[in-house]
């Protein structure tokens, strides 16, 4: 999500949030520690296999992908909040998503004339993120004892670790199955997204308070790069080694080139480096996290 | 965007507030309609458009060596791209919180004449793409005076009628390729954050200007695809017709079935269920609005 879009939500909001500079006296800090667990993840993307192989006429078969997407999981966190004035509050959130493992497989019995007695496909998906978090919160209304707050952020996400496996079998009429176990390991740069969250801060113990809030974490994110790695297997071995470079422009010529070198055994090994159009990954969630907060007075 | 239901829209709502000037009572209902586009894409998706590879391959001493290259072309508006405009009615909770529903429709820009360059492939993609969807959605307001105040607006977007189809036609030497897919959707949930500023112009009637962002994943239900084939061999055109229906659903059988009826054209018919994609219908823009009190 570009910075452009964001920046004037946030600078708007610490505009209006200096008129408020002269309200009734606050902390003047908050230090903050939460915990929450991505429940949904609208939109996602999760472990899909590259290739559906043997679904024909005649073939009969199964599959099961994954009902979540990459930002399910659990998160912690923690960080500080300056209150200006009596509604609103900046702040800066270091987050960490321990993303989940998704999986998702299918098996396919193609038809009896391709005397191929099943193919299988098994993969997993896992994403963690590091992201900075600053914020504007606004209390939309206060009691004593308690208050409802809402929130807009931007997500820095400065670390994206994702991978995904895929394992296929081929299991023939009388031959060795065939297997290839591929693990694409992909890089990211800095990444922008939008957090919008509302929640409701309570009085626990003198500085000592707590919350409960419920979070919407949009981030889409391009990887700059994708590194396959991988062995396919039947009476030899085939090493795999793949570098993609994912080409930003919106339109244009890709390259691929590759190196496959036969060995005494019938396998061997294959190199190659290439280039893509670039992709766009989506990592949402919701997320319903508690929380607590000290004041510094 | 059709001018003429916006302003028979904003007529009525000034008919309304006229009839309401001489109320004195705080009012806590009102409605309101507006209009807007949203520009700025914010990773909805897109469509590339691929040409043929073209490549050599050399071979020696238990050594191959492959090089090759492909040209792609990419939409340039992403789905949720395109105007926006709706009413709705709001409630007033207390002096800070309103609780609303909108009715929106999102009329997506056309994607046409996408060219492939530099291949010996040539072609086109078309798209349309519109959402009709229901935002019930609560207001805060968050500073201000008697005369204007921002305020923050967070919204659920169910869209009740999505439609996206596109075309795509290809040809290479004497071969053509023609495609028209269109998806069908259930119901699907999005979100909608807003921060606004609204001007009080009279007693009753608002105006406000906003900046808003529309995030709407959406899944289809089922695709039916055609697809039509020529080509020319030694002066005779054989043609081939294939019907692709396609049933989404997370997990299941494949349940692949296929006919074929041979003649010129052959007619294939095939379905099968398979995984929905994800579709992004994202964007941030500006709207614009009035809001008319009503005396209740």
């Amino acid at each position: 999500m570009k910075i452009k879009i964001i920046l004037p939500i946030i600078l708007l909001g610490i505009l209006t949030a200096s008129a408020s500079f002269a309200q009734e006296k606050q902390p003047l800090f908050y230090f903050k520690a939460y915990a929450g667990y991505g429940l949904l993840t609208p939109g996602s993307d999760g472990p899909y296999p590259t290739s559906v192989m043997g679904v024909e006429n005649g073939a009969t078969g199964t599959y099961s992908y994954s009902k979540k997407g990459m930002g399910a999981g659990f998160n912690d966190g923690f960080g500080i909040e300056k209150p200006i004035g009596k509604i609103f509050s900046i702040g800066l959130d270091v987050n960490f998503l321990h993303g989940k493992a998704l999986t998702s497989s299918y098996t396919v019995n193609p038809p009896p004339s391709e005397n191929i007695n099943w193919i299988s496909y098994a993969g997993s998906t896992t994403c963690s993120i590091t992201s900075f978090i600053p914020n504007v919160s606004a209390n939309v209304f206060q009691k004593h004892g308690y208050s409802v707050y809402t929130r807009l952020g931007i997500i820095i996400a400065s670390k994206i670790n994702h991978q995904n496996t895929e394992n296929y079998m081929i299991q023939s009429t009388g031959t060795i199955p065939i297997t290839e176990n591929l693990v694409h390991v992909s890089k990211y740069g800095t990444e922008l997204g939008l957090n919008i969250g509302a929640g409701t801060r309570f009085n626990l113990w003198g500085p000592l308070k707590g919350t409960v809030e419920i979070s919407d974490n949009l981030l889409s994110a391009s990887p700059q790069s994708m590194h396959e790695s991988g062995v396919i297997t039947e009476a030899y071995r085939v090493y795999v080694d793949n570098y993609v470079t994912y080409l930003k422009s919106n339109s244009g010529v890709t390259t691929s080139s590759s190196t496959a070198v036969a060995n005494d055994n019938g396998g061997g090994s294959v190199t190659a480096s290439n280039t893509a159009p670039s992709l766009t990954l989506h990592m949402n969630s919701i997320v319903v996290s508690v929380g607590l907060a000290f004041a510094i007075r | 965007m059709r001018s003429k239901p916006i302003f028979l829209s904003i007529f009525l709502l000034f008919l309304f507030a006229q009839q309401s000037f001489s109320q004195d009572k705080s009012s806590k209902i009102s409605i309101n309609v507006y209009g807007g586009y949203g520009f700025i894409n914010t990773a909805g998706d897109y469509f590339t458009m691929n040409g043929d590879v073209q490549g050599t391959t050399t071979n020696s001493q238990g050594m191959s060596q492959t090089n090759s290259t492909k040209a792609y072309n990419r939409t340039k508006e992403d789905l949720g791209n395109g105007a926006h405009m709706g009413l709705g009615v709001s409630y007033a909770l207390n002096k800070f919180i309103r609780i609303g529903i909108d009715a929106d429709y999102l009329t997506g820009k056309k994607n046409t004449s996408l060219n492939i360059p530099a291949d010996t492939l040539t072609g086109a993609f078309n798209s349309t793409h519109s959402v009709l969807s229901i935002i019930p959605n609560i207001s805060f307001r968050l500073l201000g005076s008697s005369k204007y105040h921002i305020y923050n607006t967070i919204g659920i977007v169910e869209a009740v009628k999505t439609k996206f189809d596109y075309s795509y036609v290809a040809s290479k030497e004497e071969a053509t390729t023609v495609s028209t897919d269109k998806y069908k959707y259930g119901l699907n949930t999005g979100f909608k954050d807003a921060l606004g500023i609204q001007f009080g112009i009279t007693k009753n009637v608002e105006v406000f200007a906003e900046l808003s962002g529309y995030f709407l994943s959406a899944s289809p239900t089922s695709k039916n695809e055609v697809l039509n084939y020529s080509s020319v061999t030694n002066g005779v055109t054989s043609n081939q017709v294939v019907n692709r229906n396609i049933s989404y659903s997370n997990s299941g059988s494949f349940n692949y079935q296929q006919s074929t009826t041979s003649g010129n054209p052959t007619v294939v018919n095939v379905s099968y269920n398979d995984e929905a994609p994800h579709q992004h219908f994202y964007s941030v823009g500006l709207n614009a609005g009035i809001r008319v009190s009503l005396p209740y």
